[in-house]
């Protein structure tokens, strides 16, 4: 037998004696012989391979790939390039939380049901919310079930949604709100500082704003720009008996007042940022955190703490009348398994961390951020595209021709920054350069230098 | 044959919370250097300080040491595929190959940004379109999406797909999905998600769906339906082509939950038994951890003509050998930021290319070998949902034993826990009274299916000679029955509110 099979030959035989069979095959007699695959088409599949073979197949791939691994990258837009402490990797990959299953029998899972309270109880303290469920697919979709929750909450159709907003989540919005014919409008914001602002509701009509479910913000923005005013906005939002969804960078909890201390319902993002690495997009995480009058109508998993017949402490998955599984086709959602995983890596990464540590983070990404800003616009290369605070990320106008820059930066072990064109059509002169704790000074003035030789040369 | 003796592998343990390990001052992982960062900080803009936060979230604050701890010994509170049995049924928990998690976690791909240009990304696009490849050939599809997270999000991928198919023929009127009673839950959630109506079907007395109910219930409103093959009772659904055949005629297309597909691969394709859409679980029949409940990755596969309606973007084969990304140009919208759950889908192809065509097959064979030994063996202890041969897992009904012992298949679950071995899918499928789900898989030995039969046997033994034992069980796991209710009524959901003494 090929592959993970224990079977040896006398195994198969003695087994179909006691079922009174003389073949395999035989077991598969339901199936229509005319619906039988073919061997060519199994052959295609492949013959097989070994371990060896195998990493030498990844190995040779993975190395036609240029990465953060080799590059110093100024790339983010939604995925960075944050260190992982190397504890979170040793402790994630422990076999017990990786071949588990979703924790259904608690008396043998209480260490991934503990996990995932420990994990809720983290995102409902840096988001500055009541709750937080046990995670989502990833920020997109999180934000996505952020709307579904606050059309059945509020029995509303509009959804207005900041013209910063990542249009990849934009999109994936688009996709959600079509299904279940829900209206997205978009709040333009300030041109100067990309921020929304406090009073954005006015930009809608009376129409649009009797029937406003919720305001989707997030910040830092698409821009990189911390947004302002979100305690009005709120205000401004519950006047009206519509929800506030911020979806917000959870490294952002290290240094920026947190957006539930500011009044939001509704707490979604990407937890990518804190425990995982980039992975090609995936897997990350989407967390949700939300006011508690919100839980019902939550989405996805949620663990409580109980007791035991013997009165001493348990943890179980709880308020599962809204979920699949009970509810059927009148669940809340549909989703089932999670980023379980993924989440444990960000309970741990948290853990190491702790409140100075997250804070050593952010200021690191602050300070080196805005080094970067202040080099790259004095290397004659870029202007800002915006006046508006920044976190971590920072848009510029590009006076040089920036997929010649990022070629020039690769062969010098950079990973340039986006080339916005490439998500926002509109845009094809903006650059949006992301900047972590991993980066250096040093890496910044390479960065700066070869962006000046390029102006330079082109006269910019 | 000797008694089996208990297993005390998860004795009654407590580990304390992080917050309650918390000690003020302590640290764990630190930057070198923060002082230039307070600087920096300091002398923000007036603009930026204004958004600052006086202090940082109140974190726990613990030593490394203090989390490594915390985590081990969290971990040997779980049951997992590793340290044991899990004949989850429904759940494919079979092993899941190291090579695969090795081969992963390579640098190259951690560490690849997702917007890195395709240019320096060649590599992983040549691997997703292997993958790609490899399922439509093993499913008999034209494309597959790897987009969707998970089996759920495929699911709702799919359905998205058939309406968008509909609407584009300027058939708006197609607002019913008809699913069997044997459905997963998650199908009815995914079609109400999609905005469809749900219409259930009832199985039939050999516990499979007939194509004559479905001709009956399917119409104008008939947007499709979706199936399970093999079905939640384990069993083959004899009539499927015929079913696809009605679906068909009125206008509907059909969908494959891949979510059985373990005990069909390398053998039959759902492409072929007409099956327009399918989503499959690589969690599941392709090996990948299930982490706990996550991540997954349910990539949805289409026939010919649905392709456009997919989430992009797709990898495409250039005619110069080079991969690109590529729109679908009526795309029914993407659902996730990237492109799914890129190093999930990296592990299932290991498993493939390990396996080949020829290992794919021998894999369902001795899973429903395995499913059925079980099923032979525990025959006489108790009933089988339906009699006769099963596919990959058995499903037994408690009721019987109930009304005679008063005993719940729960207390024989829990009971299980005892032993050694996690407690199959219980009270599942719906149809199916005190229902008990057996899902060996096919990477356990006849040896390990001899023990929990033999385990299982004098369960049923227990069950008339000291009932306490299984109404008392759990006696021998990190706790004992939690109360579910007190949880679900006075939910405690975090450390504050703990604290706080909602509890």
């Amino acid at each position: 037998m090929s592959g993970y099979i224990p079977h040896t030959d006398d195994d198969v035989r003695v087994m179909l004696e006691r079922l009174g069979l003389a073949d395999v095959a035989d077991l598969f007699a339901a199936i229509p012989s005319e619906l039988e695959i073919g061997e060519e088409t199994l052959e295609a599949v492949g013959r097989g391979s070994d371990e060896i073979q195998l990493l030498k197949h990844f190995r040779a791939a993975g190395a036609r790939n240029r990465t953060a691994a080799e590059a110093a990258s100024f790339l983010g837009a939604g995925c960075y390039d944050h260190h992982v402490p190397a504890a979170v990797d040793q402790l994630a990959g422990r076999s017990e939380f990786l071949t588990s299953y979703t924790p259904y029998q608690a008396e043998v899972s209480q260490g991934t049901l503990q996990a995932i309270f420990e994990f809720q109880s983290q995102i409902a303290l840096i988001t500055g919310m009541e709750i937080a469920n046990a995670s989502l697919y990833d920020g997109a979709s999180a934000l996505a079930e952020a709307m579904l929750l606050a059309a059945a909450e509020t029995r509303r159709q509009t959804i207005a949604v900041s013209d910063n907003l990542h249009p990849r989540y934009r999109a994936v919005l688009g996709t959600y709100a079509r299904v279940r014919g829900l209206r997205l409008c978009t709040l333009k914001s300030d041109p100067a500082t990309r921020q929304l602002g406090a009073s954005a509701l006015t930009q809608l009509t009376a129409d649009e704003r009797r029937d406003l479910a919720l305001v989707i913000l997030q910040s830092p923005n698409f821009s990189g720009v911390v947004e302002n005013g979100i305690r009005e906005l709120a205000a401004a939002c519950h006047e009206g008996r519509s929800l506030l969804a911020v979806s917000w960078d959870p490294v952002a909890s290290g240094l920026y007042r947190l957006p539930g201390d500011e009044g939001a319902d509704i707490v979604t993002g990407e937890g990518q940022g804190i425990g995982t690495r980039p992975s090609f997009g995936g897997p990350g995480l989407g967390f949700m955190a939300a006011r508690q009058k919100l839980l019902r109508r939550l989405p996805g998993r949620i663990v409580g703490a109980t007791t035991d017949r013997d009165g001493r402490r348990a943890y179980v998955l709880t308020i599962q009348a809204r979920e699949q599984h009970i509810r059927r086709e009148k669940a809340t959602s549909n989703i089932c398994t999670n980023q379980a995983l993924i989440a444990l890596r960000s309970t741990i990464h948290l853990a190491l961390l702790g409140p100075e540590g997250l804070g050593e983070v952010a200021g690191r990404c602050y300070h080196l951020a805005h080094l970067a800003h202040e080099r790259l616009i004095a290397s004659g290369a870029f202007t800002a595209e915006n006046q508006g605070p920044f976190f971590k990320e920072f848009r510029l106008r590009a006076h040089v021709d920036t997929a010649e820059l990022n070629r020039r930066l690769l062969a010098a072990g950079i990973q340039g920054g986006l080339r916005l064109g490439r998500l926002l059509p509109e845009s094809p002169d903006d650059y949006l350069v992301a900047v972590t704790e991993r980066r250096t000074p040093d890496e910044i003035d390479r960065f700066a230098r070869i962006a000046a030789e390029l102006a330079g040369e082109e006269g910019a | 044959m000797g008694k089996i003796t208990i297993d005390r592998g998860l004795a009654r343990r407590q580990i304390p919370q992080l917050n309650e390990a918390s000690v003020p001052g302590r640290r764990g992982w630190k930057l070198d250097g923060a002082s230039a960062d307070r600087a920096a900080l300091q002398n923000a803009a007036a603009a930026d300080r204004s958004l600052f936060a006086d202090t940082a979230p109140a974190l726990p604050e613990l030593s490394e040491l203090d989390v490594v701890r915390h985590f081990t010994q969290l971990s040997g509170l779980n049951h997992s595929v590793d340290n044991g049995f899990y004949p989850l049924g429904s759940c494919t928990m079979k092993f899941n190959p190291r090579i695969n998690e090795s081969v992963a976690a390579l640098d190259e791909f951690t560490g690849l940004h997702p917007l890195t240009e395709a240019e320096n990304c060649q590599g992983i696009l040549a691997l997703l379109h292997e993958l790609e490849e490899k399922l439509c050939l093993l499913l008999g599809y034209s494309r597959f999406s790897l987009q969707p997270a998970a089996g759920a999000q495929g699911e709702y991928v799919g359905l998205i797909v058939i309406r968008a198919w509909h609407e584009d023929r300027g058939d708006h009127e197609r607002r019913e999905i008809l699913i069997p009673d044997s459905a997963h839950g998650t199908n009815p959630a995914s079609a109400a998600a999609a905005g469809f109506d749900v219409v259930v079907l009832p199985s039939d007395e050999d516990g499979c769906l007939r194509a004559e109910t479905v001709r009956k219930a399917a119409g104008p409103r008939t947007a499709g339906l979706m199936l399970t093959n093999p079905n939640t009772l384990g069993l083959f659904e004899h009539e499927v082509q015929e079913i696809a055949a009605a679906v068909h005629e009125a206008g509907g297309l059909v969908y494959y939950d891949g979510a059985n597909a373990n005990a069909i691969i390398g053998r039959v394709r759902p492409g072929d038994m007409g099956f327009d859409v399918c989503h499959l679980n690589l969690h599941k029949t392709f090996s990948t951890p299930h982490g706990g409940g996550g991540p997954g990755a349910g990539p949805v596969g289409v026939r010919a003509g649905l392709e456009d309606f997919l989430p992009g973007p797709f990898v495409t084969r250039r005619e110069d050998g080079s991969y690109a990304w590529e729109e679908p140009a009526k795309s029914a919208g993407p659902v996730h930021a990237w492109y799914g759950n890129s190093l999930v889908l990296l592990k299932a192809l290991a498993y493939i290319r390990m396996l080949g065509g020829a290992g794919c097959r021998e894999a369902s064979g001795m899973a429903v070998l395995n499913a059925n030994y079980v099923a032979h063996e525990l025959a006489a202890y108790w009933q089988l949902a339906k009699p006769g041969p099963v596919m990959h897992e058995a499903v037994f009904s408690g009721k019987k034993l109930r009304d005679r012992t008063g005993l719940l298949t729960l207390d024989v679950a829990k009971r299980l826990i005892d032993y050694g071995i996690h407690p199959p899918t219980v009270y599942f499928p719906l149809i199916v009274p005190e229902a008990l789900m057996v899902e060996p898989t096919e990477t356990e030995s006849l040896e390990t299916l001899d023990h929990f039969i033999a385990v299982m046997r004098q369960i049923h033994d227990e069950m008339e000679e000291n009932p306490d034992l299984l109404r008392e069980a759990p006696q021998h796991a990190a706790i004992s029955r939690p109360d579910e209710t007190q949880a679900a009524r006075r939910p405690v959901l975090t450390w504050l509110q703990q604290e706080r003494g909602d509890s």
